[in-house]
């Protein structure tokens, strides 16, 4: 039997995983643009040196069976993919190189065809 | 030595289709869309779906070509076939089906019930001796051409296709057939858009390597050097002009970060960081070019309107389809081999296709200014370098269909 993983110590992170911990990549993506570098950075910094044990503790579970909380964990785990750029390459919220990621809406499938 | 010449990267591109200014009213002009509508829309095979998506007796999917106004429905019959129809009652004219998908052994209209079948065949009419003289075998739905090559469905509007669609994708062989067509592929994720620039611009956004290190110097740079992007040109191929191909320079020299390297331990979805893992790819022979230690992607321009990347395990399909000479919709659809089981796949499907959303922002960005462009004859011609030859490919490609032969 392989060795568990104890879960990471967050406790000193909670606010900001709180923040963060949005359902999906879109909720995500329109909290990354309507927060200042500040906010980025401080949650970024904040969750960074923890992420690999984060990933490490969640990868041992069923993703339909984690638990309230570390559902939570993992929302915010992906949230660091979110700002990524916006930390190392834009340093700034939004890319000003590129359209509004906004205009690009999300399909349900390969013949969602619905009139925009 | 040996090593060397394995590493080495293929010609950027070429002078053989020549080296003249192209015009740019072909991307404007009111006319000009009338006759693409016509020799084009009209007469080439349209990647219209996905196999799976029609896979039982009854499913049904509809395809809408805006510029047309013209829906049509694709549907499994009980013998197993896909066929395709118009998607038109042929009491009075409205459309049978309105979803963009769904099941319906029978398609029944919605305006006055008349009930086809999934062979097209007018199956029941509500209050039939209510008519006069009156054959219901001749009133089934108005047949369209289709076939299906690499699990995709493809539909032609010509009645009597040109050229077959296996002859059209030529060179694409019965290799990439197998490769594309593999069951295991399942759509991931996709999104939509519509743009003020015409269709053909945001083709010509992905069939190119050299605007790689500006467009996306703040995304991608250095993951994929321009220099590292070379195109090839198939003047023979009725339905395929032209291909970009990816490598991975020896030494990334662009930002690698952590989140980056903590997602590629858990998959291979980004194409932008060296993965530690590989996704499965069965069938590749042929298709792949595994023997580069560098490969990334191939990507293939499907004329008239499709430019589809291929890659070990992940497959990205690029549509777009005019609604006006300067306006266009845009979608770019996933597909994976393999579920997403643990949280280190969910991870690094997640850091992958934010990768690939921000730098497709970055594609989507030019397209409308050139449209303005264009539109305003301020830009009357445009200049293509030997490593852009695909646009040229694709011009050239463009003005031979224009011709109406439907080759």
């Amino acid at each position: 039997m392989s060795e568990v993983t104890a879960r990471p110590d967050v406790g000193d992170i909670e606010v900001e995983i709180k923040l963060w911990a949005l359902p999906t990549t879109e909720d995500r993506l329109v909290k990354r643009m309507n927060s200042t570098m500040d906010e980025i950075n401080s949650f970024h910094y904040a969750m960074l040196p923890k992420l690999p044990a984060i990933i490490e503790y969640l990868n041992q579970f069923k993703l339909s069976e984690l638990s309230e909380e570390d559902l939570k964990l993992s929302r915010a785990a992906l949230a660091m993919c979110e700002v990524d750029n916006a930390v190392y390459k834009w340093k700034a919220p939004i890319l000003n190189t590129g359209i509004d990621t906004l205009r690009m809406v999300k399909k349900t499938g390969f013949s969602d065809r619905v009139i925009l | 030595m040996g090593n060397a010449s394995v590493m080495a990267i293929p010609p950027l591109g070429s002078h053989e289709l020549g080296t003249e200014a192209i015009p740019s009213d072909h991307y404007s002009s009111q006319a000009f869309f009338e006759q693409e509508k016509e020799q084009i829309f009209k007469k080439t095979w349209l990647m219209a779906g996905r196999e799976s998506d029609v896979a039982e007796h009854g499913d049904f999917i509809t395809y809408f070509i805006d510029a047309l106004e013209t829906s049509i429905i694709i549907i499994r019959d009980k013998h197993g076939e896909v066929n395709a129809f118009y998607n038109a009652c042929t009491h009075r004219g409205a459309h049978v089906l309105t979803e963009p998908c769904g099941k319906a052994k029978f398609m029944t209209c919605g305006f006055h019930g008349w009930v086809f079948d999934a062979e097209g065949q007018l199956a029941d009419v509500p209050g039939e001796e209510l008519f006069g003289d009156f054959d219901i075998s001749k009133l089934g739905l108005k047949p369209v051409s289709v076939d299906v090559w690499g699990g995709f469905v493809f539909i032609n509007l010509d009645p009597k296709p040109s050229v077959p669609l296996k002859e059209y994708l030529q060179p694409l062989n019965e290799s990439f057939d197998k490769y594309l067509g593999n069951k295991d592929w399942t759509w991931s994720y996709g999104w939509r858009s519509t743009f003020n620039a015409n269709w053909k611009l945001l083709v010509d956004a992905q069939i190119e390597g050299y605007h790689v290190d500006q467009t996306h110097r703040n995304t991608i740079a250095g993951a994929i050097p321009g220099t590292y992007a070379p195109a090839d040109v198939y003047p023979d191929s009725i339905g395929v002009p032209a291909r970009v191909c990816a490598y991975r320079p020896e030494e990334m020299t662009g930002i690698q970060t952590d989140v980056a390297l903590l997602s590629a331990k858990h998959g291979a979805t980004s194409l932008y960081t060296k993965s530690e893992n590989e996704f499965s790819a069965d069938d590749g022979a042929g298709v792949l070019n595994e023997d580069h230690p560098l490969w990334i992607f191939d990507a293939y321009l499907l004329f008239p309107n499709v430019v589809l990347f291929i890659q070990k395990g992940q497959i990205l399909v690029q549509r777009t389809l005019p609604i006006s000479p300067g306006e266009c919709l845009w979608e770019v659809d996933f597909f994976h081999t393999g579920e997403i089981e643990d949280f280190g796949q969910l991870f690094n499907s997640e850091q992958g296709r934010i990768q690939i959303r921000d730098v497709l922002t970055e594609d989507l960005y030019t397209a409308e200014g050139i449209q303005m462009n264009f539109n305003a004859g301020i830009i009357k011609e445009v200049y293509i370098n030997r490593q852009e030859v695909p646009i040229r490919a694709y011009y050239h490609r463009l003005m031979s269909a224009m011709k109406g032969t439907g080759e």
